[in-house]
């Protein structure tokens, strides 16, 4: 279900906006000294037809307000296959047919300015969503009366498979949205194991006329520890409740940062009737 | 196992601690009597700690101990006593010393008048000086209640943070460090039992209410060997006994909580008792705010207590601590935590040299952690710690030169680290359980306080742990043997070893022990009657461990005990220091230098899991630290003018393995300078004002670097640099009260006692930072700091009849 450490962002930021009453913030001026800019490594292969990509740039002094640097000079391939940098999408991209396949291992590998940078990550396959149906909820707490929304879905995956949850793209939605990020990341050790089940969005309530976007990706351990650590790095928590800072995981060895991940990728789409 | 020491020189103490008892015996066996007894208030009975019993002609004395009991060996003659305490009449009896005597002593509270030279009999003793013991303060609980507190919540715990070597974690908190060590490296007890968690409302209330508060005392270094289990300090509480003379109500109604407490003989002279409460009303005004409303806030705790005096030489007390905080929003999320501690003591005189106090002890803490946002997706999490403890410490006052302490305490822990149910019926989460983890620790200690001539005093001993993990219970075992492992520069937790994921434990099975050997050394050495020098040395365990990865008292931390992952933390201590009383006692002044070192302290890696896990051995690092440091302190405590000075200077760093490239870096509280001041004026009988003024190095925070961009998102990720490497802006602040007591008319005798206390927090409004956050403005990467209280007024009526 939800992960632990979601949980803990919830009340985190229900503590932060108490606070955040009584507290107050002003601007303050720390030196900040530079730093060699680090490889910054975003690289998905997806079971949806030419999704692939590795993105490259650089990271920059913090106190900077120039673009992001992109890197478009590196040798990068996935698997022995290469990505080649397309100058239009600021992505390496591999031919056009490639389709990641499911409980397959991918090894990302790059080379640049004569530093060698190389991950890993395993491509399982997601669990199975079979449909979305609504019912009409009482106003409750802080959620207005209207319609929830929930999915029935099945699952025979081995414990413990990741899956992150990302919903809500349109406006509309978003505003109905409490979950800061959007992105919710759970497994499947406390969902039902090979039965149908069904489960309810949280924090929402939706109108006749609302549309809903839902995607699922299934993730490895270690996409699952990178959204966990990428979430609580939210810097915007103030006070107490901020959690000591702790720089990312990666997975790519070398020195740089960012993520290698494969996805099985759901995408659905609903409206309320 | 960890085997911290041999067996052979614990025998070899015993036989040398045996050998010194008969010797003194031997050496004392001339015509000497026994003058003993109580040291109590005349006005409401309660025993008083720490009085002072002197005798001029010999230039000796004593001092009472923890429950008023005084015990001198003379050689027999004829003497004038004089028995005294801090703010109270001085009583000279003369006394001949035939036989064993017992004199049960009351003092009456001087009283002060203006416009006079300060009262001769309210005189101030040496004990700063001439007391072999260091880095030990005591501070009157009236003394405590004219400081001015935040939200005007009387407060023992922030007044301790006004000490050098003593500083809070955080602007307004009532979590403290002592000389560089962690939050969870004070031993916090209320009546002899562990408070494991002293805050209220986020760790901005204590949980001690200081109407039911007689005494506390804080050992920043030289502990005793009675005391134990902690490394950096020790808060030693005592509540109130209730007044065994006569019926009194006494209470308060501030901003933001009241209390009341009764007190009453229920036979007079005999037995008495006290129940003190409070509860705060804050939340009261959230519906005011649409962002609040819905919001549940408020705390609570009552403190009970009950004494029977069986005879002269048996006395029974039973004391408890209730609290309880409760946080929720709108029914779909909160959470509460609370202590209870029931402590029964037995304090027995076996002859007039001869004193034994034996206490049975429970303690528990517990918090829960409630979800509810939806038919499916809610839970309640919640975990306690059970600590039932057995200790006996016994006294014998061989002479003035000479006196022993020993004792043991038996403990029993309960760890309940995590458990799961689900609040409805159609929830996803069905009823979990992380094995709960037991342990068992035995300690024992004697220490001997010798006096050699009339300069040199000596204070040695040592204290004995052994801590051992009991079934029923399971550890985990990991694929290469560690809970964690190294990937890309990254501490990460292990995976369980598939083929044999744990080890199972029956019942009553003790699988894994460690021993701490402790010893501990005061020495103290007299260069005139009003100077001295001093010097301290000791060693501490800790077995059981604080997991706290925000500084906030949510609840959400926990105790976790020492295992077969977690090793004991332990210290070394050493402290030297020169002690001088100027004006007749009536201003003391000391200077100490410490250098303390800590081992296996526990440092969570990044990005650790804490919450509901099992592999909590996978989500720290072990670490070790170092603090040192010089501390200044001035103080003056009788007077129309009364407060102190304190001014630290000190250095407190960490090292961790893979953590910051295993170099040391500074302690998140290292704050080079830390100066303070406390002062309180008596300016009419009815009229007084206090202030503070506090200033400090700003808390090292680790400082973000660079930054990157992932996922498109505009809110760039941060990458950071050497931990702790920059600082907050400098901490300071001060405030100020103002008393108004009840008009009196001359002549008229009042039964009824009240005042208004108007007092302001931070009364120049500096912007203290509490913390800092990185955020963005106008698209350009910026930082903030974050400031909590600037310039709060509080008003509070006190009354007592």
């Amino acid at each position: 279900m939800l992960n632990p450490i979601h949980m803990k962002k919830i009340f985190i930021s229900l503590f932060a906006s108490v606070l955040l009453l009584s507290g107050c913030k002003e601007l303050i001026e720390i030196e900040m000294p530079n730093a060699k800019p680090i490889l910054v490594v975003e690289g998905e292969v997806t079971t949806e037809m030419d999704s692939s990509f590795v993105r490259l740039t650089l990271s920059t002094n913090y106190y900077q307000s120039e673009a992001v640097p992109i890197v478009q000079t590196a040798d990068v391939t996935v698997n022995g296959v290469p990505f080649i940098y397309v100058p239009s999408l600021q992505k390496y991209k591999p031919a056009t047919g490639f389709v990641g396949k499911t409980d397959s291992v991918y090894q990302i590998s790059i080379n640049y300015e004569n530093k060698l940078y190389t991950g890993e990550t395993i491509l399982y396959p997601m669990f199975r969503v079979d449909s979305f149906f609504q019912i009409w909820k009482e106003a409750s707490g802080p959620l207005q009366a209207g319609y929830s929304l929930s999915y029935a879905a099945f699952d025979s995956r081995p414990i413990p498979r990741y899956t992150a949850f990302i919903q809500g793209y349109f406006d509309t939605i978003v505003q109905k949205d409490s979950i800061p990020g959007n992105t919710i990341v759970f497994n499947n050790e406390i969902t039902p194991a090979n039965r149908p089940y069904s489960f309810e969005i949280p924090f929402a309530r939706f109108n006749t006329g609302d549309i809903y976007f839902a995607t699922f990706r299934s993730i490895d351990i270690k996409m699952r520890d990178f959204l966990a650590a990428y979430g609580s790095q939210n810097p915007n928590i103030p006070g107490p409740f901020q959690v000591p800072p702790a720089n990312l995981p990666t997975n790519i060895s070398g020195g740089a940062v960012g993520y290698f991940v494969g996805y099985d990728v759901k995408r659905f789409r609903y409206t309320f009737k | 196992m960890h085997l911290l020491i041999q067996f052979y020189p614990v025998k070899k103490i015993s036989v040398l601690f045996a050998f010194s008892l008969i010797l003194n015996n031997f050496l004392y066996a001339q015509q000497k009597f026994t003058l003993s007894g109580k040291l109590t208030d005349a006005k409401n009975g309660e025993e008083l700690i720490g009085g002072s019993i002197a005798v001029p002609d010999l230039k000796t004395g004593t001092a009472t101990n923890a429950y008023g009991f005084y015990s001198l060996t003379l050689p027999a003659g004829t003497y004038e006593v004089e028995f005294s305490y801090i703010g109270f009449d001085v009583q000279k009896k003369t006394i001949n010393l035939s036989k064993n005597l017992s004199f049960n002593i009351e003092l009456s509270e001087s009283k002060k008048q203006l416009k006079e030279v300060l009262i001769k009999s309210d005189r101030v003793n040496s004990d700063n000086v001439t007391q072999n013991k260091m880095s030990v303060v005591k501070i009157d609980v009236k003394q405590v209640k004219k400081i001015p507190i935040l939200l005007g919540e009387v407060d023992i715990i922030k007044a301790i943070q006004l000490l050098p070597g003593v500083q809070a974690a955080g602007d307004g908190s009532t979590n403290f460090i002592v000389r560089g060590g962690n939050i969870d490296h004070n031993l916090v007890q209320l009546d002899e039992a562990v408070v494991y968690n002293p805050s209220h409302v986020l760790g901005f209330f204590s949980t001690f209410n200081g109407d039911a508060i007689k005494d506390f005392e804080i050992y920043k270094g030289g502990i005793p060997a009675q005391f134990g289990g902690r490394l950096a300090s020790v808060l030693d509480v005592h509540m109130k006994d209730g007044n065994s003379k006569k019926l009194g109500v006494s209470g308060g109604i501030g901003v933001l909580s009241s209390r009341l407490t009764i007190e009453a003989p229920i036979i007079k002279d005999k037995s008495s008792f006290l129940i003190s409460g409070r509860r705060s009303y804050f939340d009261v005004f959230f519906p005011v705010s649409s962002q609040l409303d819905g919001v549940k806030a408020y705390f609570g705790d009552l403190n009970l207590k009950l004494n029977y005096t069986l005879n002269d030489k048996n006395k029974l007390y039973l004391s408890g601590y209730f609290g309880r905080d409760v946080l929720g929003f709108s029914g779909f999320a909160g959470f509460g935590w609370g202590n209870s501690t029931g402590t029964l003591r037995w304090n027995h005189v076996v002859n007039s040299k001869f004193f034994v106090n034996t206490s049975l002890v429970y303690s528990r803490y517990s918090y829960n952690f409630d979800i509810n946002i939806s038919d499916n997706l809610n839970f309640r999490r919640s975990n306690y710690i059970d600590d039932l403890n057995l200790k006996v410490d016994a006294s014998y006052f061989v002479s003035t030169k000479s006196n022993f302490k020993f004792g043991l305490k038996l403990n029993n822990f309960v760890f309940l680290p995590g458990r799961i149910d689900p609040i409805t019926s159609n929830s996803f989460f069905a009823t979990d359980v992380l094995p709960k983890k037991r342990a068992i620790q035995q300690d024992f200690y004697a220490t001997h306080s010798y006096k050699f001539g009339s300069r040199f005093s000596t204070e040695y001993g040592a204290r004995i742990s052994v801590f051992s993990n009991v079934g029923s219970g399971r550890s985990i075992n990991y694929v290469n043997g560690n809970p964690t492992f190294l990937e890309n520069g990254f501490v990460k937790e292990s995976k369980i070893d598939p083929n044999n994921p744990y080890t199972n434990y029956q019942s009553g099975e003790i699988y894994n022990t460690n021993f701490g050997f402790e010893p501990r050394l005061n020495l103290s050495y007299l260069l005139n009657s009003s100077s001295s020098i001093k010097a301290s040395y000791n060693r501490m365990f800790q077995y059981m461990h604080l997991i706290q990865n925000i500084t906030a008292s949510t609840g959400q931390e926990f105790w976790t005990p020492t295992d077969n992952y977690i090793k004991p933390q332990m210290a070394d201590q050493v402290a030297l220091g020169y002690f001088k009383n100027f004006r007749e006692n009536t201003i003391e002044f000391s200077a100490e230098v410490y250098y303390k070192k800590m081992s296996n302290t526990l440092e969570l890696r990044d990005g650790a899991d804490i919450q509901f896990n099992e592999a909590i051995e996978g989500q720290i690092v072990a670490g070790q630290g170092r603090a040192y440091g010089l501390e200044l302190f001035v103080r003056k405590q009788t007077g129309n003018t009364t407060g102190w000075i304190g001014y630290t200077i000190s250095k407190s760093e960490r090292q961790a393995n893979n953590v910051n490239n295993n170099e040391w870096y500074d302690f998140r509280f290292d704050r080079t300078h830390y100066l303070t001041f406390v002062l309180n004026q008596q300016i009419t009988e009815r009229v007084s004002v206090s202030g503070n003024f506090i200033y400090a190095t700003g808390e090292a925070f680790t400082q973000a670097t660079q930054k990157y961009q992932l996922f498109g998102n505009t809110q760039p990720s941060i990458f950071y640099g050497a931990r702790n490497n920059a600082r907050f802006p400098a901490y300071h602040r001060a405030d100020i009260s103002l008393t108004l007591s009840r008009k009196k008319k001359p002549g008229k005798i009042y039964k009824n006692e009240s005042d208004w206390v108007f007092s302001l927090y931070n009364l120049y409004g500096r912007k203290n930072a509490f913390t800092l956050s990185y955020d963005t403005l106008d698209n350009v990467p910026v930082i903030y700091k974050w400031y909590l209280f600037t310039f709060v007024p509080s008003v509070t009526y006190n009354f007592k009849f």
